[in-house]
């Protein structure tokens, strides 16, 4: 009986027994695992995994007028792991490779390239970089060269796609459409729309294996990679260009240190056009900040017109009432100021003190009805919107520098220094929007830029204009409306340069010198000019300003003046929206050529369009590397301007004939739907969308 | 029927829900989805567990509430049931990655393999409780084993080897009730054969066979000559094969440590066996040929009968296969997880491994990882001492019933649990070749869980009346 209890007793202790070795051998393997080997492994995890992200792809940034700004498009970094060829493919065609590489890609020589394939794989290198940022179709003929032809595991090519920004305009509004800078810091419409242009990214598991490369872990994804939504600007391309190239001209002219012009629609409050420009190292000019958005400046006498409207407001002044300017010099306890230009008459009209822009006049008026009230003063330029931000979509808009009389910078010259625009600071689309608002019969229409988010052509968001608040009584508006025609149109008018009779203009000029430090002004200056045309029905608002020119004068109206005139001119040129076809026009008859606006051939192939002008007897400048053109007005000949088309974008069509649209569209695989005839109006997906092969686009022609 | 009170064993209790809580946070993390982190989102798996976890507790509950005269009364018609669903399986259940385990039940589907385990033991326990002093003759054991092998079989046929090979771990209750341990120690040798076989083959590329036939030879002859040194004949038997094997592997150029290695082992395993029959020569004679026998099948087994995923688990394991993306990589990963853990751990929700999903049916098979990485080989220790703990805890409350049939159905759970325990964790860490099985309580499935929870709660039923009756 006791030998079979002990038997039992020691199956007993053998079950156990077991269970506790086991417990302590895969204790003992996980404790060596974890610890004794865990460096070993952690190491290992670091080489072989890693969590990606992968981003969908970038949504486009369109202009107003359907042009596209900016696209993204992939590129493939191109990196070798030679150790996985064959040592006979390797030794013989190595050389052939090196020759081919070195051909495509030229800033290696040959030679270079043999060394670094040779010593990586001796060094057994399996990630030696050959090429950053080579297109599809390059990667495509490399695959067919000697050893990478081999394939991927035998032949060691290693392509890597990123995606990288386009913009089809180069530096056209560049700065305001943003980029990204380093640190992956976005500035720009890419800044303050990322959430919205860089579509969702998601982790995406990536497993080095044995061929030395990184490969997705996973085949498919439960969670795909969301594309980014498309933004659609405000932007016009074609008052973009005129804007900038005409602040351009300017800028070299006078060789300012910088420059920036805004083109604002009046009754939208829609940024047309934007331009900042600033002076490179090499004397050129780019764009390098957003100088209209993010620097705040004395205005100068631009400032004027806020003083002016608070004074009619109050009913103090009327555009008549007589201002003894005292032969342009007044003394305000130790400061004196006096006036740009000597006029010859001391009692002059307010209308009159504006025209000529006398300092002495208007601070004058300032400093007799507000002089025992400040307050109320600041009261109306807050009312006036000029002591806050716009709200612009665009990061950065600094906070306008306007004292009230509690502040302590606050001293008895305050009142009549800021009256003419000093001892306070604002951005140029600050003061814009104010201008905007005296076109706009009184009523503050926020800036935008953006006008709507769409994913795929369907609207996400859209961006309404929005109408702030009235700063002025609609009266106010005008009577300074008409001060502000006067400052071109009266012979002595600060702006009488720009007049054009065709074009009725109204605006204010500014000269202000630069406060380069508390100690005092240093002898450089800012012309500036603000306004709108044209004046009868305004159409745009637009204020240029010049920063430090250093040739050719100084003067608002002579230097930002001509900028702010080429660009209503071109603007009232080009937009049949602002006047009357001119073949009704009783003028009609004594126009002479230079007058008349070029006749414009459709969208179209390069060569056909230029025999076109030159049997017609029209100057044309061709600035060819394509063979579809544009044809623009310049005045006095046309320029053929080069449309390129981008390999799997849509390519653009508007403005072509039927002929040539379909002859593009189906070289592009495309298949084409229209409507209508003339020439091609509105496209459907638009130019820079990505499409595959047969897929249907759509014209509507007018 | 009775004034005893029944009693809960409480502490089986206690470490059976933490088990389970530890269970859902290890998926939570998982299948962790920072854009998603909700707990109780039923879309997830981590959702899911909680639900399977709540019908669980209630499974557990009302299994309390039968007389456990229903489990020894009807342990043979549950066992017929769930064979006849194990069998039905195999023509109206679906296919789920390449086995048909699982019968769709429209919210959730059922793997009936976990069914057979609480059966089949239930099965045994009535069977072998018949019996007053275990069993001794041949054809109880030959019953007893074709109880455990037929449910067996059915889910080696769904495609399930795993769960199939689970089955065998039931040999230790048979062992427990009488089983001669020859058994036990035949089909650890035979293990150790067939990895010695395999382990020589392509390291240094000469056949198994003769290595192992000559090494056992060789080992054969030392015994005998330390045994019966009197028999001048049986030396010479042995002598002249082993001086041919040793100029084989003198020819061969073997490595001393390979050599040693080889028949080392095998001198120790006949040692031992020396022990176990009195009557050597005629036993040895009988077992060196079927050892040469079993050697010469391996390789035939290992390439012909063996799926390429089974020959890649233990290839790979053995280190005869390099298979980084595959298996290997399974095993690479499940180290590098548990490894990049260290001592301490990265911290719940941190593991790096966890996150990429580097590690491949983490939430599944591979649950051991998340713990290994996120909480280190602290975490590890305390889950598997938690396990130790239940089995232990098992095995003493098997030896306090006054019932065969609990005490043998406890060692059937004991075993079952064991082998999942050993395997599973085994091979995260690389001890086992990877058999796809759960980590009882922990891993995900709803099945599993459930299957364990009423295996368990059997017992502790069982246990709570054992007060009460003597069956």
């Amino acid at each position: 009986m006791s030998s079979i209890k002990g038997a039992i007793l020691f199956r007993i202790y053998l079950v156990f027994g077991l269970l506790c070795a086991v417990a302590v051998l895969i204790l003992a393997q996980a404790m060596r695992t974890a610890v004794a080997e865990g460096e070993y492994w952690r190491e290992k995890g670091l080489m072989s995994t890693r969590i990606d992200t992968v981003d969908g792809e970038r949504g486009n940034i369109y202009s107003a007028d359907g042009e596209l700004l900016a696209t993204s498009l992939p590129f493939f970094n191109v990196y070798m792991d030679p150790t996985v060829v064959a040592e006979s493919v390797f030794e013989t065609n190595l050389d052939s490779l090196c020759a081919l590489l070195s051909q495509s890609f030229p800033e290696q020589s040959k030679q270079e390239f043999y060394e670094l394939l040779k010593s990586g794989r001796e060094a057994h290198k399996r990630y030696l970089p050959i090429q950053k940022q080579v297109n599809y179709i390059q990667l495509q003929e490399m695959k067919g060269w000697p050893i990478f032809r081999a394939g991927r595991f035998k032949g060691g090519l290693i392509a890597e796609r990123v995606n990288k920004r386009i913009h089809p305009y180069d530096f056209l509004a560049m700065r305001t459409l943003g980029y990204k800078r380093s640190h992956n810091k976005k500035v720009g419409l890419e800044g303050s729309f990322d959430d919205y242009l860089k579509g969702t990214s998601v982790p995406r598991s990536m497993y080095r294996g044995s061929s030395g490369d990184w490969v997705p872990l996973f085949d498919d994804f439960e969670m795909e990679s969301k594309n980014g939504y498309d933004i659609q600007t405000t932007v016009d391309m074609r008052l973009q260009d005129i804007t900038e190239t005409a602040l351009s001209s300017a800028l070299h002219q006078h060789k300012a240190e910088y420059g920036t012009a805004i083109v604002m629609e009046v009754e939208t409050g829609q940024i047309k056009a934007i331009a900042n420009l600033g002076r490179g190292n090499d004397g050129d000019y780019y764009e390098k900040y957003n100088y209209a958005i993010g620097r705040k400046t004395e205005p100068g006498s631009t400032f004027k017109i806020a003083p002016l409207i608070a004074l009619l407001e109050d009913g103090y002044v009327t555009d008549t009432t007589i201002v003894n300017i005292e032969d342009g010099k007044k003394q305000y306890h130790d400061q004196l100021i006096t006036d740009a230009s000597w006029y010859p008459h001391n009692d002059i009209t307010v209308r009159r003190s504006i025209e000529i822009s006398s300092n002495v006049g208007i601070s004058k008026l300032v400093d007799m009805y507000y002089g025992d009230q400040p307050h109320r003063f600041y009261e109306h330029l807050s009312n006036m919107l000029l002591t806050d931000v716009t709200g612009i979509e665009i990061e950065g808009e600094p906070l306008p520098t306007i004292k009230s009389s509690k502040d302590k910078g606050w001293t008895g010259t305050s009142l009549p220094f800021m009256s003419i625009g000093h001892e306070l600071e604002l951005t140029p689309l600050q003061l814009l929007s104010f201008f905007n608002a005296i076109a706009n019969e009184g009523v503050y229409m926020k800036p935008y830029l953006v006008t709507q988010v769409s994913e795929m052509g369907e609207v996400i968001e859209r961006y309404e204009p929005y109408a702030v608040k009235r700063i002025c009584s609609g009266s106010t508006a005008r009577v300074v409306s008409g001060i502000m025609r006067g400052v071109v149109e009266y012979k002595k008018g600060t702006a009488h340069k720009i007049y054009n009779e065709k074009i009725p203009m109204a605006c204010k000029t500014g000269t202000a010198k630069i406060a380069k430090n508390k100690s005092g002004y240093k002898e450089a200056y800012q012309a500036s000019i603000a306004g709108f045309f044209p004046a009868d029905d305004p159409k745009y608002s637009c204020i240029v300003s010049i920063y430090a020119p250093r040739e050719g004068g100084y003067y608002g109206g002579s230097v930002a003046g001509p900028v702010f005139k080429r660009i209503a001119e071109r603007c009232h040129a080009t937009m049949p929206n602002m006047h009357e076809p001119i073949n009704t026009s009783a003028a009609y008859a004594d126009l002479n050529r230079n007058e008349v606006d070029l006749p414009m051939t459709k969208v179209g192939y390069q060569s056909d369009i230029a025999t076109i002008y030159d049997g017609l007897g029209i100057s044309n400048e061709e600035s060819i590397s394509s063979d579809w053109v544009r044809p623009i007005d310049a005045d006095s000949t046309v320029l053929l301007r080069d449309i390129t088309f981008i390999d799997n974008l849509v390519p653009n069509v508007l403005g072509m004939g039927l002929r040539d649209a379909l002859y593009v569209l189906e070289n592009s695989d495309l298949r084409v739907k229209f409507t209508g005839k003339g020439k091609v109006r509105d496209q459907s997906p638009k130019a820079g969308t990505r499409y595959k092969t047969g897929n249907i686009i759509s014209l509507e022609l007018k | 029927m009775s004034s005893k009170k029944t009693s809960f064993d409480w502490l089986t209790i206690l470490i059976y829900l933490l088990l389970v809580g530890t269970g859902v946070l290890a998926i939570y993390t998982a299948t962790y989805d920072e854009s998603n982190p909700s707990l109780f989102n039923l879309a997830r798996s981590h959702g899911k567990q909680v639900i399977f976890v709540g019908i669980s507790l209630l499974v557990a509950a009302v299994i309390q509430l039968f007389d456990t005269r229903f489990f020894t009364g009807f342990s043979y018609i549950i066992y017929g049931a769930v064979l006849l669903l194990l069998f039905s399986t195999l023509f109206i259940g679906s296919e789920i990655s390449g086995s048909r385990s699982w019968i769709r039940l429209g919210f959730f589907n059922l793997q009936t393999a976990e069914l057979g385990k609480f059966a089949t033991c239930l099965a045994l326990a009535k069977y072998l409780s018949s019996f007053k002093r275990g069993i001794t003759e041949f054809a109880q054991q030959l019953f007893a084993a074709t109880l455990i092998i037929i449910p067996m079989l059915f889910i080696l046929l769904q495609g399930d080897a795993g769960s199939a090979l689970v089955f065998t771990a039931l040999i230790l209750v048979l062992y427990r009730e009488g089983l001669s341990g020859g058994f036990l120690l035949l089909g650890a040798y035979c293990v150790i054969l067939f990895i010695l076989s395999l382990i020589t083959v392509p390291v240094y590329g000469i056949p198994a066979f003769y290595v192992l036939l000559g090494g056992l030879t060789m080992v054969t002859g030392i015994v005998l000559l330390y045994f019966r040194r009197k028999n001048i004949r049986d030396i010479l038997t042995y002598a002249l094969p082993l001086l041919i094997v040793g100029s084989i592997s003198y020819y061969l150029a073997l490595p001393p440590t390979t050599q040693l290695a080889v028949f080392g082992g095998c001198a120790l395993f006949f040692g031992m066996l020396s022990f176990s029959f009195k009557q050597l020569p005629n036993y040895l004679t009988t077992f060196i040929f079927a050892s040469a026998v079993f050697v010469s099948t391996v390789d035939y087994t290992y390439n012909n009968i063996l799926k390429p995923h089974q020959r890649n688990r233990i290839g790979v394991l053995l280190g005869l296969v390099e298979d980084r993306r595959g298996i290997g990589y399974n095993l690479n990963q499940s180290k590098i997880a548990i490894g990049s853990g260290g001592l301490w751990g990265r911290g719940y929700l941190q593991g790096t491994q966890n996150k990429g999903s580097f590690v491949p049916e983490l939430h599944t098979d591979f649950i051991f990882c998340t713990i290994g990485e996120e909480f280190g080989f602290m975490g590890s220790f305390f889950l598997i001492g938690l396990f130790a703990l239940l089995l232990v805890r098992i095995v003493m409350i098997a030896e306090r019933q006054r019932s065969r049939f609990s005490r043998i159905y406890a060692y059937g759970v004991a075993s079952i649990l064991f082998f999942h325990l050993f395997v599973n964790i085994g091979m995260t860490v690389g001890m086992v070749p990877v058999i796809g099985i759960p980590l009882p309580f922990i891993s995900y499935g709803g099945s599993s869980l459930l299957g364990f929870t009423v295996l368990l709660f059997i017992l502790v039923k069982l246990d709570s009346e054992r007060m009460m009756i003597l069956r």
